[in-house]
């Protein structure tokens, strides 16, 4: 047998044997996509139309929030004023080497007369906390809905229905993951307010937002990065008007403490947003995950028969 | 010789007024409202100025508009040193 003879037979050979595998393997393959993307069907739009409703209120939500509590400390302007023109503070600042030292000195004045940087965070995380909750509720409440929706698919493909509970299950473990490798990719300067547990999944989706560290002076601050660029302003605010420290100071701090809480009250509506994004893709991409499980596992090369 | 008729007068009245009784004490939400209406007025807040003709006290709170219509009410705390503290204002539907 010459060379071009040992060719064709070999290549009629492997065509005898290849096509039937090849015809299962591309037949599997479109059982498979057939099936994922009626299971997805069920499963996408209405998540869509949860996460479009999230995103619709919460940012705004979260602003007014923010606002508020801001409305609150605004009030609270009077006392810090008076305590930053008393003669010890005008000493104490005066001891200041450096702008770092001032910048200091004036936060710690603002924590202990308007808020502390924990009662910033900690309202911070109330916000998150209730918003997680009802993105959990809302969540679970979807998980119930797409186990009945998909229902018929699996006993189409010879699958046990999946519980709700199997649903969060499932997708949870892959959101968490996500958030995980969020976090480890979050800068070492810019550390995610989030702590040690990830139990609530919407909350710690939301305090995804980055904290900013301030360390120097013995005085060892975290508050959310948003916050920090906002009060950089109002200390250089005070800052100059150090020197003439006339009558409408409080007016004036209180304005500038007002249109603080707008713009930290923009930031945080932004992050919301942000963060709804992430976890709307989470999501999205833990249904998809689970439905490309349930077919790998459903529709082999038996089944493509 | 008028104006000795006007001192005159003007220590009568003085006089007058010792030794009547005292006008009521302020009680602690009038004393409040008082507080805040004279301490408030230059008060920037993220939804407006405070319109102090509004500022009325009701359950241990203090109520309020702001110039953008919103009606707010927020608990108050006397303070050693005479000022007060404000909480997280509450907005009234």
């Amino acid at each position: 047998m010459d060379r071009r003879q040992f060719m064709i037979s070999s290549g009629w050979a492997a065509l005898a044997v290849g096509t039937p595998a090849g015809y299962l393997l591309v037949r599997r393959q479109q059982l498979r996509a057939q099936a994922r993307e009626r299971l997805l069907t069920e499963a996408l739009p209405p998540l869509e139309e949860l996460s479009g409703g999230h995103l619709a209120t919460m940012p705004g939500r979260a602003r007014e929030e923010i606002r508020r509590f801001f409305h609150g400390k605004c009030l609270n302007v009077e006392s810090f004023v008076s305590h930053i023109c008393s003669n010890s503070f005008v000493e104490q600042v005066g001891r200041c080497r450096t702008s770092q030292e001032r910048e200091d000195c004036f936060l710690a004045a603002f924590c202990s007369r308007v808020a502390t940087e924990a009662e910033i965070v900690n309202h911070v995380e109330t916000i998150a906390g209730e918003m997680g909750s009802e993105l959990n509720a809302a969540w679970r409440h979807y998980c119930e809905r797409l186990g009945e929706a998909w229902r018929p698919q699996l006993a189409g493909l010879g699958a046990a229905p999946l519980s709700s509970d199997q649903l969060l299950d499932a997708t949870g473990a892959f959101i968490r993951e996500e958030i995980r490798a969020a976090v480890r990719t979050a800068a070492a300067n810019r550390l995610p307010a989030l702590g040690e547990t990830m139990e609530n999944i919407g909350k710690s989706a939301l305090l995804l937002a980055p904290l900013a560290l301030f360390g120097n002076a013995g005085l060892a601050v975290g508050i959310p990065l948003f916050v920090a660029n906002s009060i950089r302003n109002v200390w250089n605010y005070i800052w100059s008007r150090w020197q003439d420290r006339r009558g409408d100071f409080q007016a004036a701090l209180s304005g500038r403490f007002a249109m603080l809480g707008n713009r930290v009250g923009d930031g945080f509506q932004t992050e919301i947003r942000l963060r709804l994004n992430d976890l709307y893709t989470w999501r999205s991409n833990a249904v998809r995950n689970q439905a490309e499980k349930i077919v790998e596992e459903r529709i082999g090369m038996f089944e493509s028969l | 010789m008028l104006q000795r008729l006007l001192i005159c007068c003007c220590l009568l009245g003085l006089l007058g007024g010792c030794g009547r009784p005292a006008g009521p004490a302020r009680t602690p939400a009038e004393e409040a409202v008082y507080y805040f209406k004279s301490h408030q007025g230059a008060t920037m807040t993220p939804h407006g100025k405070i319109r102090i003709e509004t500022v009325t006290e009701q359950d241990g709170k203090l109520r309020y508009t702001t110039q953008n219509g919103g009606a707010w009410s927020v608990t108050y705390t006397k303070q050693a040193d005479g000022t007060y503290q404000y909480g997280t204002p509450e907005e009234v539907k």
